[in-house]
């Protein structure tokens, strides 16, 4: 039914067009980029560090990346992802969140060692406990045909 | 094939666009961001034989237009593997465009357009697609997502015709007070429903910066809710705990239809349900220092008796970009074959021309892997950059001994070149 894709597509469309056509004026918009400063340049840092407890234009305080940033920024992330575009690149989640990186996000990058990542050291081995214990976040990583390409020789 | 070529075609025609409108625009910024990695391993042929491998990955990430501003702009990312001996991983395709579009943001900064090859993060979508994916800021405090387009994922699943995926979010916000957001996606494969799900997003903040964070997914194909997390992060001085509430009924949160993968297709119809409730603790006795605490509790209506996982982890900084860090876990699975120790420590030591990183990790399995309790992983590394920054090459040999790996070294080169040497967008890595 390529009808309906259309329809849909046209729909979308000419939606957004209708929202375009009557933006507000008013109210806050995050910048297209952070300043770049050098402590922000390598290493995770608190945005209280800067910004302090400033709840206006942004809580800054719930993006500060904690030491276990990686297993809890999806909860951050989904609220606004617009928040994190402004200092990373897609290219810096698809590390870790892709269709298809191959190598493992800590190979990819082995001396960034003091990075969280998740899979590190013997994966092949203890993703079946972590698979087994809690298969609902590998869902979220490997639950597509292209995104599980690097399960196929063994799950078929 | 003809879908490559379209591709390309459409890349080099955003290119001309943004060549033929930079001349107006008032800052364009050509920015090329390469990772080049060379690996040796040894890997077995088979035949009790050791081959060995050498294959060479390149990451390129392409940026052109207006980067820091408003403007347009054209993003692309991907990845490329030759193998420079053997035939390591020959049947797979070698490479993939993970990213490729065209980007308008206009002065006012009230919308946001995007076209072509890009990964979606909007409430329950989080998919990478072919298509448009545009946001308007509405109200002062409402803002609208939507995008179309077909879902890259399914490529190669019956091919294209009739593949689709769409959907949207609406956010009401008070950046003070509160946050809410409804979304939706839809996926089909050749015409059939494959996902449909409805999802909400909340954030509120109460005094004393105590707040609350929640998703829940709403399966439309099963009827029935796949998902709710929660979390409350209460912070007090140089303390902060996060208690969490988690539950996924499995019949909705998996999928066994085409856009889902093997390992996890069984896991529709099994009627299972998971409850985890747990907490991370937070510790910062002093700016260098940083104590982290997760305990997860899980929990099951099926197969499984009651589990736990704990993490602990300690950083400590002595200088800006150097660190020592140490991590102890251990998951404490009902039944023997779910339980292991995890310890690890690194350092990663930042010197004037370059760095130094070590990284150890030991696991051990109650029960054993393939006749091995114990997994060692071992890997030291070091680096340095070149021309103002712009060149940087890290060496790093690693070391593993575990159920796969028998006492196998590997090496590995990887040679990082940015040209320009802002970085706004993109924080360097390394
Ligand atoms: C090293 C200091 C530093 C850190 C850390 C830092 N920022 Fe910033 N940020 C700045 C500076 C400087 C500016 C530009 C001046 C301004 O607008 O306050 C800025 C601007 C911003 C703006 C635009 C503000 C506006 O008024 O439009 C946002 C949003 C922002 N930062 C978010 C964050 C977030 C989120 C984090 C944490 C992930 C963070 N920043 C971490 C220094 C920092
Ligand atoms: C003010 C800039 C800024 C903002 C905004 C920001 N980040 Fe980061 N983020 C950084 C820097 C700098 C690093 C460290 C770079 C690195 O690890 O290579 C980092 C690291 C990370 C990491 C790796 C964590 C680790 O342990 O190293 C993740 C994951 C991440 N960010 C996700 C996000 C998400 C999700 C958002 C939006 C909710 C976000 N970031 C917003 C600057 C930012
Ligand atoms: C260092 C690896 C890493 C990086 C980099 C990273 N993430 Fe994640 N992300 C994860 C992990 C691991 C999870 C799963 C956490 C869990 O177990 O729930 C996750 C989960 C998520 C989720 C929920 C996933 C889903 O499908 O529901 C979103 C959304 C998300 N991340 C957004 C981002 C964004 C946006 C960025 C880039 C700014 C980013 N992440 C960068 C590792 C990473
Ligand atoms: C944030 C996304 C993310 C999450 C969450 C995630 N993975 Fe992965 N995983 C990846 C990426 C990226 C790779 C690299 C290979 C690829 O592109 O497929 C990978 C690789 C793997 C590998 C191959 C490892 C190797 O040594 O070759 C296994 C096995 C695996 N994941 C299992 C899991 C299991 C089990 C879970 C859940 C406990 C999980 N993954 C959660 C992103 C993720
Ligand atoms: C080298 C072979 C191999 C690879 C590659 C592999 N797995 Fe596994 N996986 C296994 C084995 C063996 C088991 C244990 C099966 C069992 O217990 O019956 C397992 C178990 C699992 C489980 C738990 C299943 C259950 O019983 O609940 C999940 C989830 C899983 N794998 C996900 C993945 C994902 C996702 C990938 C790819 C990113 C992947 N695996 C790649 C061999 C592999």
């Amino acid at each position: 039914m390529k009808f309906i894709r259309y329809a849909a597509f046209l729909l979308v469309a000419s939606l957004l067009g209708l929202l375009l056509s009557c933006a507000a004026r008013s109210g806050y918009r995050l910048p297209v980029a952070h300043p770049q400063i050098f402590e922000l340049g390598e290493k995770r840092e608190f945005c209280t560090k800067c910004h302090g407890y400033n709840k206006k234009p942004i809580d800054f305080e719930r993006y500060n990346h904690t030491a276990l940033f990686t297993e809890s920024h999806r909860l951050v992330a989904y609220q606004d992802e617009g928040v994190c575009s402004i200092c990373h690149a897609q290219s810096f989640c698809n590390n870790c969140h892709a269709t298809r990186v191959e190598l493992k996000p800590s190979l990819q990058d082995e001396t960034g060692n003091y990075r969280r990542i998740q899979h590190r050291g013997d994966y092949l081995a203890r993703h079946r406990i972590e698979g087994r214990i809690d298969p609902s976040s590998c869902f979220r990583c490997h639950g597509s045909p292209k995104s599980s390409k690097t399960c196929q020789s063994c799950h078929g | 094939m003809p879908l490559q070529l379209g591709r390309i075609a459409y890349v080099l025609f955003s290119l001309g666009l943004i060549l033929l409108t930079s001349s107006v625009a008032p800052a364009s910024e050509f920015r090329v961001v390469s990772d080049t990695i060379l690996r040796t391993f040894e890997r077995d042929a088979g035949n009790g034989k050791k081959l060995k491998a050498f294959p060479a990955y390149e990451y390129l990430q392409l940026d052109y237009g207006s980067l820091r501003d408003n403007g347009l702009s054209l993003h692309a990312y991907g990845w490329e593997r030759v193998n420079l001996r053997d035939n390591y991983n020959k049947d797979d395709s070698e490479g993939e465009l993970l990213y490729a579009y065209l980007q308008y943001v206009p002065p006012s900064r009230n919308y946001q357009v995007r076209a072509g090859r890009q990964y979606i993060f909007e409430g329950v979508a989080r998919d990478s697609i072919d298509g448009i994916y545009g946001k308007a800021f509405l109200l002062p405090s409402v803002n609208v997502a939507a995008y179309a387009g077909y879902p890259t994922a399914l490529e190669s699943t019956d091919g294209l015709s009739g593949d689709l995926i769409y959907g949207g979010k609406i956010t009401h916000s008070r950046p003070d007070l509160y946050d809410v957001g409804i979304s939706y996606k839809y996926i089909a494969n050749k015409d059939s429903r494959d996902e449909e799900t409805l999802g909400s997003d909340l954030s509120v903040l109460f005094p004393r910066n105590v707040s609350l964070f929640g998703h829940s997914a709403y399966n439309l194909v099963n009827s029935g809710w796949g998902e709710h997390s929660y979390e409350l992060r209460l912070p007090r001085g140089q303390f902060e705990v996060r208690p969490f509430f988690q539950h996924f009924r499995y019949d909705d949160y998996f999928n066994s239809r085409s856009n889902s993968a093997n390992p996890f297709r069984f896991l529709q119809g099994t009627g299972n349900a998971m409850t985890v409730v747990g907490t991370e603790a937070y510790y910062y006795p002093a700016e260098n220092w940083e104590f982290a605490l997760r305990i997860k509790n899980y929990d099951y209506d099926k197969r499984f008796g009651t589990s736990q996982f704990y993490t602990l982890l300690t950083i400590w900084k002595w200088k800006i970009l150097s660190e020592v860090g140490a991590e102890l876990g251990r998951m404490q699975g009902h039944e023997a074959e779910n339980r292991y120790f995890l310890t690890r420590g690194y350092v990663y030591w930042n010197l004037a021309k370059g760095f130094v990183t070590s990284d150890v990790m030991y696991v051990n399995y109650d029960e054993a892997i393939y006749k091995k309790n114990g997994a060692l992983f071992a890997s030291i590394g070091g680096g340095s950059k070149f021309f103002n920054d712009t060149l940087s090459v890290k060496l790093s040999f690693d070391y593993s001994n575990d159920a796969y790996f028998d006492e196998d070294f590997r090496t590995m080169l990887k040679i990082s070149y940015l040209l320009d040497k802002t970085f706004t967008s993109r924080p360097k890595k390394d």
